[in-house]
């Protein structure tokens, strides 16, 4: 059974590649999370939305970031989808202070931040379908 | 009231953490009802059963190859043994897919 193998071997069960990669967004949402909620984006966040919801938009990142990085590791489908849906949140409440940012005409980059948020949000619900159907991962 | 980016992102904030909540309500009962393992052990079973079936026609498929081989030796013997050819029972046909059955015309 190469699945048994797999579990002894290796700490990411199979699908591998997409458990990997999926735990890689993850993280990188939570890290997102820190940087917004420790103040790193002081123009885009702070200047536009004020340090209160800079600090909630960060925690919700974090957050999901965490259960979800949790949740894809264990296999729990029901918490990661709940973590889907506080990441999902996180980068929905990116939204406003990036396109407000965007509409000052500052910045042009913002655009591409804002492309990629929407972009992430888009990846959120593609997975959020996928496993849309079990609490638990079969293979878990 | 006037409608800052401010505003919106707490509205989008509580809405989604309103959408979370009911699900993670739903997700730790059923994980504590035993549902979730349940669900597992059932999923489980679908994919074993697969397996099953697979490795059946597999089986059904060799054994009929092997009864194939048997007939074909069993009319090269027929006929070297002086039974004239034209004469030996057809060899069955494979009904065409698609093709009307006894069923379909019931």
């Amino acid at each position: 059974m190469r699945h048994d193998i797999a579990a002894r071997v290796r700490w990411i069960r199979e699908p591998r590649a997409i458990n990997a990669a999926q735990f890689l967004a993850y993280i990188m949402a939570g890290c997102a999370g820190l940087l917004a909620a420790a103040g790193g984006v002081p123009t885009l966040l702070t200047g536009t939305i004020g340090p209160v919801m800079s600090v909630a938009v960060g925690s919700v990142l974090g957050l999901g970031g965490a259960v979800g990085a949790l949740a894809v590791l264990t296999g729990h489908w029901w918490a990661e989808r709940v973590a889907l849906l506080i990441v999902g949140t996180g980068w929905v409440m990116l939204l406003p202070a990036s396109l407000y940012y965007a509409s000052l005409g500052k910045s042009s980059a913002v655009w591409l931040i804002v492309a990629l948020v929407i972009t992430a949000i888009a990846d959120i619900f593609k997975r959020y379908r996928r496993i849309d159907w079990a609490y638990l991962d079969p293979t878990k | 009231m006037n409608v800052t980016p401010e505003l919106i992102t707490a509205i989008l904030g509580v809405g989604g953490l309103g959408v979370a909540l009911p699900k993670i309500i739903d997700g730790l009962r059923a994980w504590r009802s035993g549902r979730a393992d349940e669900e597992k052990v059932n999923n489980q079973s679908l994919i074993k059963r697969l397996i099953e079936a697979e490795g059946r026609a597999e089986r059904e498929a060799v054994f009929r190859r092997a009864i194939e081989e048997y007939a074909a030796a069993l009319r090269v013997l027929l006929v070297q043994l002086g039974h004239p050819a034209d004469k030996l029972p057809p060899w069955p046909v494979r009904k065409v897919e698609g093709a009307p059955t006894r069923h379909d015309r019931l």
